[in-house]
């Protein structure tokens, strides 16, 4: 298996385990109707104003 | 910039971009939307706000704590009114609540929360007494004999409501990124991993997570509340236990439990009680304790025998809410630096925070409103101790609470005759007001000789509801007006002044104090006209006066407070940072 395929499967498990680490918070977050995978994160390479 | 997607964040941003659409509002959020309280709540939407009515009116006076508490209903309304228009399918069914009492002590408590109401002017459509049938028709817990009804209040699927609003608040235009952690926030900026991020107005919305931001270690101590849910109940079980219209319940006991009947047909059941975790700490294996959960099971079966000896429980969670030094919720925004902040509702979030966000809305755009006329308004809460004092005074109030709760229940079972509030009444309230004799009655001497001169209470009795519940209106307003909470420094002047020594610990109501004694302890009191309490003693609501007369002692209390003692020894050796 190439590196670059195992990576991508593991990127993939991080984020199943952090949605289901989610969905484990609580009975009212294990039932909401839609996924809960996270919004993108605040771009990491600049400092911003608004 | 808003930090926390919870409820407070996403009802700032959902007003503030209403109102003006020209606003640039980035909402940051460590986690995902709804990950701390907001989706792990009881799912009350109510009225209640964690500074009671009597408390209000000492503070702002008797017209500010009537506005507080109607913009709290109205607030009920207002978050039932956006569910309907944004489409946010959370369960919403506007059942009130029922709080049942089920033991003398708690009947007491349920009166004195109806005649408090009726004080302030509330009247039978916002709480009325319940009797045995009435309460037990609305829910039909084991040995209930009478309770409370208000309709201010609604059963929601937090975790829907608080998804559905960031999905409304994306609809008006603002950005939410997740799994964006802020470490620090300083006026015009908020640090994060990604890099500084500057913006003029910064509001802090991050409840029971803000002691992890630098330097806010003391602002707000996270204090755990967990919960369990059942299997989804047959109809014959709901048919027996009731809550046909999705009441929210509770009951008179001292530590907090709610719960509501979900929309699946299951009990969600939650409740105060874990511990307090030394230098505010905050990690997930705290939402787990297991002797709390079995607490819980334990209790919703005594509620409920129908669900069988062996609780059906699927479901197990909890987390931190926030809790200020003096109780207070707060909102604010503090021009001169542009940081705005909302929180320290101790757990009554789900319809305060609507309020807040809100009400920073309007801070936010300079509109002086009704809304920021409100006594909670730029309230700013005194910071808790250092350790080991904060987790001496968090968990010695917790520990109180369960302590006198358990004296009341086996008073309940063992003794029913010996409880006081209920002995008061057939002895001395009962009698006289059957007797239709309109010379008015005093629990103390002090108390009737102020009356006489027409002056407030000089000895500081005002404050103990079991003391002042037999005085005159005109007396209590004379009370209220002369009250005030002294400051920690005027306790230590006066302490100097009469050459005592003990630590000081000062809350709404009453200033902790251990090993003064009694003389001495009634001395600082006179002095202070103010309450002073001593830690090994504490006022259990429902004892007459400082005797426990007529409650058994808990053979427990002085077990738990020798391993208080221990565990402040140990907690010394451990540093704060603030």
């Amino acid at each position: 298996m190439g590196g670059r395929a195992a990576g991508v499967v593991g990127r993939r498990r991080r984020v199943g385990d952090v949605v289901m680490r989610y969905q484990e918070l609580s009975y009212w977050l294990s039932t909401v109707d839609e996924p809960l995978t996270p919004r993108p994160p605040l771009p990491g390479d600049a400092t911003r104003t608004w | 910039m808003i930090v926390g997607a919870g409820y407070t964040g996403l009802w700032t941003a959902y007003y503030l971009a209403g109102a003006d659409p020209t606003l640039r509002i980035t909402v940051l959020e460590s986690e995902i939307a709804g990950y701390g309280a907001s989706g792990r709540n009881g799912g009350w939407c109510s009225a209640l706000f964690p500074t009671s009515l009597s408390a209000l009116a000492r503070r702002h006076g008797r017209d500010a704590a009537i506005a507080m508490q109607r913009t709290m209903q109205a607030t009920v309304r207002e978050v039932g009114r956006v569910v309907a228009a944004e489409g946010i399918d959370c369960d919403w069914q506007a059942g009130g609540t029922v709080v049942l009492a089920r033991t003398d002590a708690q009947l007491g408590r349920a009166r004195a929360a109806v005649d408090e109401a009726r004080e302030f002017g509330f009247g039978p459509d916002d709480m009325r007494l319940l009797d045995a049938g009435e309460a037990a028709a609305r829910c039909s817990a084991d040995g209930v004999r009478g309770g409370t009804y208000t309709p201010h209040c609604a059963a929601v699927h937090p975790a829907r409501l608080v998804r559905g609003l960031a999905r409304a608040v994306e609809r008006r235009g603002v950005t939410i990124h997740e799994r964006t952690p802020v470490t620090a926030i300083r006026s015009g900026a908020a640090v994060t991993p990604a890099g500084v991020v500057r913006a003029p107005v910064i509001v802090r919305a991050t409840e029971g997570y803000t002691p992890g931001l630098r330097g806010q270690r003391r602002a707000v101590a996270p204090v755990y509340s967990l919960m369990v849910a059942t299997e989804p109940l047959p109809a014959e079980t709901w048919a027996r236990i009731g809550l046909a219209e999705r009441e929210t319940f509770s009951d008179y006991r001292h530590v907090i439990i709610y719960g509501q009947r979900t929309a699946d047909g299951r009990l969600a059941f939650g409740g105060r009680g874990a511990p307090y975790h030394f230098g505010s700490r905050v990690s997930p294996a705290y939402d787990r304790e297991p002797q709390v959960f079995a607490a819980l099971r334990r209790v919703l079966g005594e509620l409920f025998p129908v669900l069988g000896p062996q609780v059906p429980v699927s479901h197990t969670w909890g987390g931190p809410l926030g809790v200020a030094r003096d109780w207070s919720a707060s909102v604010g925004l503090d021009r001169s630096t542009g940081l705005a902040w909302a929180g320290g509702y101790v757990g009554d979030g789900v319809g305060t925070t609507n309020l807040a966000g809100r009400t920073l809305a309007d801070l936010i755009r300079g509109e002086r409103t009704e809304l920021t006329a409100l006594p909670w308004v730029d309230h700013r809460s005194p910071k808790w101790e250092p350790e080991p004092l904060r987790w001496l005074a968090v968990n010695a109030g917790l520990k109180i609470m369960s302590s006198a709760d358990e004296s009341e229940q086996r008073t309940r079972r063992l003794r029913p005759p010996q409880d006081p509030p209920a002995r008061d009444r057939r002895a001395d309230v009962g009698a006289w007001k059957a007797a239709v004799i309109k010379t008015p009655l005093f629990r103390k001497t002090s108390c009737g000789v102020s009356y006489a001169n027409g002056v407030a209470d000089y000895n500081g009795h005002w404050g103990v509801n079991e003391l002042c519940n037999i005085c005159p209106a005109k007396q209590k307003q004379l009370c209220i007006d002369d009250y005030r909470d002294p400051t920690e420094q005027e306790v230590k002047d006066v302490l100097d002044t009469l050459g005592y020594d003990s630590p000081v610990l000062v809350e709404p109501g009453h200033v902790w104090t251990h090993g003064l004694g009694e003389q001495k302890r009634y001395a600082v009191q006179h002095h202070l006209r103010h309450q002073i309490w001593e830690v090994n003693q504490p006022h259990f609501p429902g004892a007459h006066g400082r005797q426990l007369l007529g409650h058994e002692v808990d053979p427990h209390q002085a077990e738990r407070f020798a391993a208080v003692r221990a565990e402040l020894v140990d907690a010394v050796k451990y540093g704060d940072d603030d």
